[in-house]
């Protein structure tokens, strides 16, 4: 067999090497593994988080031969904008109410558009302000703040 | 039997059951649709409602916003590669595909269909069968459990197209991520940092919606070209004659499955679809369109899981027992309403329980009446531009999370999974089997310890349990069956490179 | 109160509008200025949802408001309560306080983020139901003498099905174990639901439960009712005997009432005292309870909050006893 690296599985690999050492360290450390016949609560994550590891070898070294498969690139502003967006609408729903994070999370996620068309994206926000409110509020009845002030 | 039937047809035909049964349809199939909410989120929310209803009423109300959701749920992992529950998560692997393909019409359609063959079936065998398949939920001890969800697994590692030791190890890092929270034989906490939050575990919604859908949100913003296909390319909304003919067999088989499966407390959903897929992709004349928009891939596990969950009725009916989280608040209701659920319900509350069973074929018929012409209008969904859509599917799914417990947790957790969604698509790990690992994996821990703790440590238990046995005999056989083509193609890759 | 889907939702509103109108008095205070939430800290459907919903539903018109029921699970009842005790003390957020929250979780929990006594004013209490230890029908024990006998007779004990680690019918039968001299190992479940089905298809021989959940199962057969643990026979299951007739020193209940956060206005929580208990004292909802296997059961929000404090004591040594504490 020749070397040939095919990055995504190297990179899967050490990912799941990384992930199960981490949590067979958490589980050493925390949890009593018991015998066989008697399993603690740490058994079977030391099962599990060692097969993983296992696995997680067999690919990395699985992947040092089958390549070349190279990992696209990873689309940073996308990505950052639309977990942005999610991560600000989870912070503020509490806070701020329903319509305003739900304002800030379309406006953050718009930017994600190559064009950004202001009147396009209002006009969305209050297309689906009122879809959510009927929807969830009035529809479903969940129990959320409308307003920064609402009780 | 006959007579019974049409009593309960007299009952539920009344106006105010009718519309009872309609309204819940109505309402299962626009929650199922909606991201985030589920069946049990609704449910509780309607839960007040029904104080003031008859009894029969408002289980028949209830009832049908459980099976609606199942025929809603299949909506959006076709269009949107959004899955509300463990069962659309196999929807997703053929029926996004095909939307992909331009084919989402006659996805949409099978998933109609099948749903209302299987929920017609499995409906029948409530009423027909019901007392005698309690025997064989009750004869499933926690050994018998364990087999089964080993089975499940084996299975679930083979759903994916592409490298096995990869699906595989999605599955037992999902398998990891289902074992934080509370351990149940001992009651402590594992992996949960002192976040109370994770006590319970990790939330499967909040999972499947980040690892699901907005990572597929992602992926087509960097993608303009997938989302022209999607727009573009949609052709019919009905099914051709050819695929009549693909999909009849599957939907037999897909019912069969889920009717059995349905009737086990746990888990009967989750295995039903799952099940179903993977007996399709051995047995199927198709085998190389799976994964890649194959209409099979669609009608057995939907046929399936709408069987399963008219069955799971069963130990609620029988036993007065929950087979998941939304019959115990069934349960709930009809305790409100001074119902004691169980086997004396037959005789003391005849109008409940023929009512009900009769309303459930007719629910399956407004089902189907209800979502075929919708069809259209969710095919022409697609046609939106994807900068009105990709932020509504956001918002959706943010609400949609933040509401199942009315805690911004949720939402993080989705956040996280978003991230790891997409990165997973960067280096060829498929999450499916992710996700039937960490909704699995802790139930047979639990069953697996619970049977030893039983035994006092004797692992011969799950050799000496006929049920046990044969299923792990079948787990045998289904590694076998998995290792031998893929040595033996590795053999003939080996050979042709040498 | 509901609100839930468009129609019924306006029909509910004009309900509450016309009984209110009518006996509504002079209000000394701005209280209540809006809706008042009550959290329940369990997933929505169970015993314990239910009795709080008929308590909000005949609350909210006695106080000119809204009640409205919000389910926050999880962590044994402690995150929904985490989130009352750290809400405004201004008497439109209470909490459905309850054994496990309040009784057994500041023994249970090491790193609790509340004090169950210091960071809430405790309201009333609700209502209160016995537990019940039941065996599968065909088990050989029929009666609680027997249980002992075939405990005792076999070198592990029996082993029994309970819902969760550190809930109340775990500890509950730890002691009944230790009082009776006898050994009897937990065998846990998600919910008594599961460990029911266990229960009566003879995979564990006994469990203890809840009695309202396990009437049902009961009365129909599917379980042969032990023993139960309050202090008199349940009127729902009066032909079984209690622990303290058996000669075992136990009578313990599964309770819940409701709670504010401390520094609550006082004369909110006496209005509030007042208002639950005149919901308790209507005989609709005492039957309604009493179907559900609850006792209602008045108290002051002194006697309440002295309740609490005792029940804190009594579970404190058998928690500690049991291992089960959650670090």
């Amino acid at each position: 067999m020749r070397f040939r690296p095919d990055a995504q599985d190297i990179f899967a690999g050490v990912m799941f090497i990384a992930f199960a050492a981490l949590m067979l360290y958490l589980n050493f450390e925390s949890h009593p593994i018991g015998t066989a016949r008697r399993m603690g609560s740490g058994y079977m994550p030391m099962l599990a988080f060692g097969l993983l590891a296992a696995l997680g070898l067999a690919i990395l070294i699985g992947g040092l031969f089958t390549g070349p498969e190279p990992i696209g690139r990873f689309a940073w502003r996308d990505m950052a904008l639309i977990l942005g967006a999610t991560t600000v609408f989870g912070l503020s729903v509490e806070r701020l109410g329903f319509v305003v994070s739900i304002s800030l999370c379309i406006l953050i996620a718009s930017l994600a558009e190559k064009t950004w068309k202001p009147l396009r994206v209002l006009g969305l926000t209050l297309f689906l302000l009122a879809l959510c409110w009927a929807v969830f509020i009035w529809y479903l009845d969940i129990r959320i703040r409308l307003f920064p002030w609402s009780h | 039997m006959l007579e019974n039937l049409i009593y309960g047809f007299g009952v539920a035909a009344t106006f105010q059951n009718l519309s009872a049964c309609f309204i819940g349809a109505l309402l299962g199939t626009a929650i199922g649709v909606l991201p985030g909410i589920g069946p049990l989120a609704t449910i509780s929310l309607l839960l007040p409602l029904t104080f003031g209803m008859p009894s029969t009423t408002a289980i028949i109300m209830l009832a049908g916003i459980y099976y609606g959701a199942q025929y809603g749920g299949s909506t959006t992992s076709i269009l949107m590669n959004l899955p509300g529950e463990v069962s659309s998560v196999i929807t997703t692997l053929d029926g996004y595909q095909m939307a992909k393909n331009g084919q989402a019409g006659p996805a949409l359609a099978v998933a109609a269909i099948g749903s209302f063959i299987a929920g017609c079936v499995a409906t029948l065998v409530v009423a027909i069968a019901g007392p005698l398949l309690t025997a064989v939920a009750l004869s499933f001890g926690p050994a018998d459990y364990f087999s089964l969800m080993l089975l499940g697994l084996i299975v679930a590692s083979v759903l994916s197209e592409g490298n096995v030791v990869k699906s595989i190890a999605m599955m037992i890092a999902g398998v990891g991520i289902g074992l934080v929270g509370t351990d149940v034989q001992t009651g402590q906490q594992r992996f949960t940092f002192d976040i109370p939050e994770l006590s319970d575990g990790i939330g499967f919604a909040p999972m499947a919606m980040g690892m699901f859908g907005i990572a597929e949100v992602i992926r087509n913003l960097e993608m303009p070209e997938v989302r022209e296909a999607l727009k573009t390319r949609i052709s019919r909304l009905w099914l051709t004659g050819e695929e009549w003919r693909r999909v009849a067999a599957p939907i037999a088989r897909g019912t069969t499955l889920g009717t059995l499966v349905g009737i086990l407390p746990g888990g009967g959903a989750a295995l039903s679809s799952m099940g179903a897929y993977t007996l399709e992709r051995r047995v199927s004349r198709n085998k190389h369109l799976f994964g890649k928009g194959a209409i099979e891939g669609v009608a057995a596990p939907e046929s399936a899981n709408n069987a399963a969950a008219q069955t799971s009725f069963i130990p609620l009916l029988t036993l007065g027992i929950p087979a998941n989280a939304v019959m115990a608040l069934m349960i709930g209701a009809l305790i409100i309403q001074g119902i004691q659920p169980g086997p004396r319900m037959i005789e003391a509350q005849p109008d409940l329980f023929w009512g009900l069973i009769a309303s459930m074929w007719l629910g399956n018929l407004m089902l189907v009446v209800i979502n075929l012409p919708l069809i259209g209008m969710w095919v022409r969904l697609l046609k939106v531009p994807y900068d009105l859509m990709y932020p509504a599917i956001l918002v959706f799914c943010a609400i949609g999370v933040y509401s199942l417990n009315n805690n911004n947790f949720d939402v993080f957790v989705t956040v996280v999974f978003a991230f790891l969604g997409y990165l997973f698509s960067k280096i060829g790990c498929p999450p499916a089997p992710m996700l039937i690992g960490f909704v699995l994996g802790p139930m047979m821990e639990e069953h697996l310890r619970r049977a030893m703790l039983l035994s006092r440590g004797d692992p011969m238990v799950f050799l000496e349990r006929p049920i046990s046995a044969t299923l792990l005999v079948l787990a045998v056989i289904a590694v076998a069956a998995m290792a031998i083509p893929s040595l033996r193609k590795g053999k003939e890759e080996a050979l042709h490179q040498a | 109160m509901t609100r839930r889907i468009a129609l019924p939702r306006r029909w509910v509103l004009a309900a509450i509008g016309t009984t209110v109108a009518a006996p509504a008095p002079v209000r000394a205070q701005a209280w209540p200025s809006g809706p008042i939430r009550l959290v329940v800290p369990f997933a929505p459907g169970g015993t314990t949802d239910v009795m709080a919903r008929l308590v909000a539903d005949r609350l909210g018109p006695r106080l000119g408001t809204t009640v409205i029921v919000e389910n926050r699970a999880g962590a044994g009842a402690t995150i929904g309560s985490t989130f009352v005790a750290q809400a405004a003390p201004d008497g439109h957020t209470l909490v459905m306080s309850n054994i496990a929250s309040h009784g057994i979780a500041p023994s249970l929990y090491r790193n609790l983020r509340y004090d169950a006594l210091k960071d809430f004013a405790h309201v009333a209490m609700v209502t209160r139901n016995p537990s019940v230890m039941v065996a599968n029908p065909d088990f050989e024990a029929k009666s609680f003498a027997e249980v002992v006998r075939v405990a005792k007779a076999r070198p592990d004990g029996l082993d029994y099905g309970v819902s969760g680690a550190g809930s109340s019918n775990h500890l509950l039968g730890l002691r009944v174990a230790k009082a009776a001299g006898i050994r009897l190992t937990p065998v846990f479940y998600r919910g008594a639901g599961p460990a029911m089905t266990d229960t009566i298809a003879g995979v564990v021989p006994l469990m203890f439960d809840g009695l309202p959940s396990a009437t049902g199962h009961i009365r129909e057969g599917r379980v042969r009712g032990i023993a139960t643990s309050g202090a008199e026979r349940a009127a729902a299951v009066p032909d079984i005997p209690t622990f303290k007739e058996l000669g075992l020193d136990i009578v313990s209940y599964q309770w819940f009432g409701i709670s504010a956060p401390a520094g609550t206005p006082a004369e909110i929580v006496q209005r509030l005292n007042r208002e639950i208990r005149a919901v308790l004292a209507d005989t609709a909802v005492m039957q309604r309870f009493d179907q559900l296997g609850g006792t209602t059961l008045e108290m002051t929000p002194d006697q309440y909050t002295a309740f609490i404090a005792e029940e804190i004591a009594v579970w404190a040594p058998v928690v500690e006893a049991s291992g089960a504490r959650v670090d």
